[in-house]
């Protein structure tokens, strides 16, 4: 893509490497100065001055690398990486982006970027997620990505890396985009890295932070602006009263996107943030993919979750005989005996810890590890840490 | 003139005979102590002369030498005095010397003619005994803890004055008899019944204490692990004689005896803080005194916090669970202490403790926390046979009246279950399932047919290593001794597969 560079496309990229991490005033730069390339010229001619608008420290690295073989350097090393970039004036720059306040001045990408990129929601919420928030970040994701919406994420451990799992489990042929708060080379958390490059094989990984630059905390936020800018709208499936996702909920008021919210247990922390935005009218509840889709005009085939049938229920579906469940093809429901459908009644409302089975059970304490073991091993109840169970809801 | 007394030293925690010969002759008057005696020895020249003026006995005037024997080996501390002073007035024909035949004497003397307490004393009395000694003169205040030993007399005294009358017959000092062995338990600590909540960790513990396993408990900060495993002395089962004499001769060693008994009843129960280096772990210093796994011995070593131990004391710490021994080798010194804990390890799941946690949120990153458990090593981690995960304790558990079991009646079922595998390993060598070497797992735990289903099941779901399956086989045919069973059925193994588990939650 590099050989049919404009001159400004050129000059653009350079600008860009030399500039510094944070918000800068390149929209007033570029009114002020008429093209980057008017810039480069008279940097190159050492006439630049600041005007005001460029701070002391970019005006002397402007000036010092001014050069054409400077930036043939730059693009021989965006080359060997594999890098793509696109200025505001690429094709293919996504015109979502091009819409909202700041747009970045430059994205740099792996993998495959559109300009349109059709229908696409982002999935964001916190990194410490609860299985329930992993669950439904899963879930949804992957059926929206079926339905042919793309899924943008930040790719932080957590709902981010969940909701990118899932899209990539879709059968979607341009599933998601992961926004990075880091320079593009520099995939964070680098637990991460093995879910990035399946998602640069048929989506993008992209950031607006040329190769070795180096980022920092504040670059985390700034991101969150691109995350919005790119969706339609914003699905926060778990969030804290006080969460960094709250920032990516401000950018999307601001950008005019449309914010969901997924409702949790008004006892838990990881769900107050998005209950909260419920209650003040600030987000759109979603009990499934369908309450998002309909707002852009679509509507889906089967989207609501399965509730988990109590378990005296399971224990007459058996009878009649249900052929495709996860549960049956471990453990015929059938073979559930008194005792397991006690603890699975048990865990209905809520996971629990070993204690509190314990004590609703009242089974003896050998009798009651077994059961537990035997039910886990059916694929019917999991365990997390903290020694806490719960049920797997077939969703 | 010539007087000879006999005496003990001390090595690890092994006595040994010391001879005391003091020669009185005609010269300048001169004091020399030969025999390798370290500072204390030979100061207790002054001791010793102080003593017996200030006992209104006649202290001789020549030339005097004492002579430790065997020469060459090293002499360390105050137990010579009250020889070398019974030496001295036996060269100087004031006691007879036949009154010394067949006694061993020890103890330090205070400048007055008293006779101050000394440490050691069980197995220097032990090894008095295999010299073929009669009598013992020692101390008072260290009577008691020799009183236990068999075929030897104990005879307390107070002061040098009071030793000589004895000596000569002028008066009569009566033996002291050992009270009855009346094996005490751990009251000082919890009792089970105090524990409330906590069902599953409570029941890991009861397992572990039945076969001897090590335990681990990863939970929240209050949750209930140091109050768990303190509890776990109080269901170990009571100590027999022999073995409250071997804790004993360590605790004696290294002046560590309390209480009026001289004997230690009750299994100890150790907790070093997480700042100890190995030394004092394991033991060493240039004297090659034992260790915190050695004071243990035969009862409980707990590690509070233990990721924030050093790694090389975690390290150290693998041989002695290995063989239940340790030997430290220092340039002066070379000893074998016992070792034969049961170690209860407690630790956070990560730096906030909050890791997982329903009721705080974690502040700790995930490079922290995996930092954090990788402090403790695959090696280690694999010599653990029990892990357990606490759970929350919620308000209305913590303050419920249910009367819980209690520490005695959790003790009897454990001596039961540990009475059956002593029975089964009578002729291995081993006593509990701990010990039990690979190859004999395979004879003794080998699970029915239920069971062995479940285990190849759980090596399906669960991945269940190798390495895991001969641990989960010993830890259920604890479990199943625990409840009488003779066979180790699916409900067993069920069981002993939990207490695999926490690693693949935590450390995979």
């Amino acid at each position: 893509m590099y050989s049919d560079l404009s001159k400004e496309e050129r000059y653009r990229l350079w600008y860009d490497s030399q500039n510094n991490v944070y918000y800068n005033k390149y929209q007033q730069v570029l009114a002020h100065f008429g093209s980057i390339e008017a810039i480069f010229e008279l940097a190159r001619s050492k006439k630049l001055t600041s005007e005001g608008l460029i701070s002391d420290m970019l005006l002397k690295k402007l000036i010092e690398n001014a050069s054409e073989a400077y930036i043939d350097e730059l693009i021989a090393e965006l080359i060997k990486h594999n890098v793509k970039a696109y200025t505001l004036i690429t094709e293919g720059y996504p015109d979502m982006l091009k819409d909202i306040y700041d747009p970045p001045a430059v994205l740099y990408c792996l993998g495959n970027l559109k300009s349109d990129i059709g229908l696409s929601i982002a999935i964001i919420g916190s990194r410490s997620a609860s299985p329930y928030g992993i669950r439904v970040a899963r879930v949804f994701s992957r059926q929206l990505a079926n339905e042919g919406v793309c899924i943008i994420s930040g790719l932080a451990k957590g709902i981010d890396g969940e909701a990118s799992r899932g899209a990539l489990k879709s059968n979607s042929d341009y599933p998601t985009i992961a926004v990075l708060g880091t320079n593009i080379l520099n995939i964070f958390p680098a637990s991460n890295s093995e879910l990035a490059q399946s998602i640069m094989e048929r989506g993008a990984v992209i950031s607006e932070y040329a190769p070795h630059k180096v980022t920092n905390r504040y670059t985390f936020p700034q991101r969150n602006r691109i995350i919005s800018g790119l969706s339609n709208g914003v699905l926060v499936v778990e969030a804290a009263i006080k969460s960094g996702t709250n920032i990516t909920i401000d950018y999307a008021h601001e950008q005019g996107r449309n914010v969901y919210s997924l409702p949790g247990r008004i006892t838990d922390e990881l769900s107050a943030g998005t209950n909260a935005l419920i209650r003040h009218g600030a987000a759109k509840p979603v009990f499934g993919i369908n309450d998002i889709l309909e707002d852009y005009g679509k509507t889906a085939v089967c989207n609501e979750p399965k509730i988990m049938p109590s378990p005296s229920e399971m224990a007459g579906h058996a009878k009649k005989k249900s052929p495709d469940s996860k549960i049956s093809a471990a453990k015929p429901k059938a073979s559930l005996t008194h005792d397991e459908l006690l603890v699975i009644q048990a865990l209905n409302d809520s996971p629990k810890n070993f204690d509190e089975i314990c004590n609703v059970c009242e089974f003896s304490i050998s009798y009651l590890i077994s059961v537990l073991t035997e039910l886990e091993f059916s694929g019917i109840i999991r365990q997390s840490h903290g020694r806490v169970y719960e049920l797997i809801k077939p969703l | 003139m010539l007087g000879q007394v006999k005496s003990c030293g001390l090595s690890g925690i092994n006595g040994y005979p010391v001879e005391i010969e003091v020669d009185l002759s005609v010269g300048l008057p001169s004091y020399d102590t030969v025999g390798l005696p370290d500072a204390a020895v030979r100061e207790s020249k002054e001791r010793v002369r102080s003593a017996i003026i200030n006992s209104k006995l006649n202290y001789p005037d020549g030339r005097l030498i004492i002579n430790l024997a065997p020469a060459a080996t090293k002499k360390v501390g105050s137990v010579y005095d009250l020889p070398i002073a019974l030496g001295i007035l036996a060269a100087n024909q004031i006691i007879p010397k036949s009154a010394l035949k067949d006694t061993v004497v020890f103890g330090e003397l205070a400048l007055n003619g008293d006779v101050r307490p000394v440490y050691g004393v069980l197995p220097m009395a032990l090894c008095a005994r295999s010299m073929g000694c009669k009598k013992l003169i020692l101390p008072e205040a260290n009577a008691a803890e020799a009183s236990h030993i068999s075929d030897i007399e104990v005879i307390p005294v107070k002061n040098l004055t009071q030793t000589c009358k004895f000596l000569l017959h002028r008066s009569k000092i009566s033996p002291l008899k050992a009270e009855d062995w009346n094996p005490d338990t751990y009251s000082a600590l919890v009792d089970f019944s105090d524990i409330k909540g906590q069902q599953g960790a409570k029941r890991a513990a009861i397992v572990a204490a039945s076969g001897g396993h090590n335990l681990l408990m990863v939970g929240a900060p209050g949750t209930g692990k140091t109050m768990i495993a303190k509890g776990i002395p109080g269901i170990l089962p009571r100590l027999t004689f022999e073995e409250a004499l071997e804790v004993t001769k360590i605790h004696s060693v290294v002046n560590m005896l309390e209480g009026r008994s001289g004997i230690i009843t009750q299994r100890p129960f150790r907790s070093p803080h997480h700042s100890a280096s190995s030394v004092s772990l394991v033991g060493g210093s240039s004297n090659a005194s034992p260790g915190e796994v050695s004071l243990a011995h035969l009862g409980v070593l707990f590690l509070d916090e233990f990721p924030e131990f050093k790694k090389d004391v975690m390290e150290a710490l693998r041989e002695p669970i290995e063989d239940g021994k340790i030997t430290i080798t220092r340039a002066a010194a070379k000893a074998t202490y016992p070792a034969d804990f049961m170690l209860v390890a407690a630790m956070n799941p990560c730096p906030c403790g909050y890791f997982g946690s329903r009721q705080k949120p974690c502040t700790c990153s995930r490079y922290q926390v995996k930092s954090y458990l990788q402090r403790i090593s695959g090696p280690m981690l694999d010599r653990i046979d029990i892990h357990v995960e606490m759970s929350e304790v919620t308000y209305s558990e913590m303050t419920s009246n249910v009367q819980l079991e209690t520490s005695e009646s959790i003790r009897s079922k454990i001596e039961n279950a540990r009475a059956i595998q002593k029975n089964r390993y009578k002729n291995e060598g081993i006593m509990i399932n701990a010990q039990l070497p690979p190859g004999l797992v395979k004879k003794y735990c080998l699970p029915d047919e239920n069971g062995a289903k479940l285990i190849r099941r759980a090596m399906d779901v669960q991945a269940l290593s190798p390495r895991a399956y001969d641990r989960v086989l010993k830890v259920a045919r604890t479990v199943a001794d625990l409840e009488g069973s003779t066979t180790v059925s699916s409900i067993h193994i069920a069981e002993a597969i939990q207490y695999r588990n926490v690693i693949s939650k935590y450390w995979i």
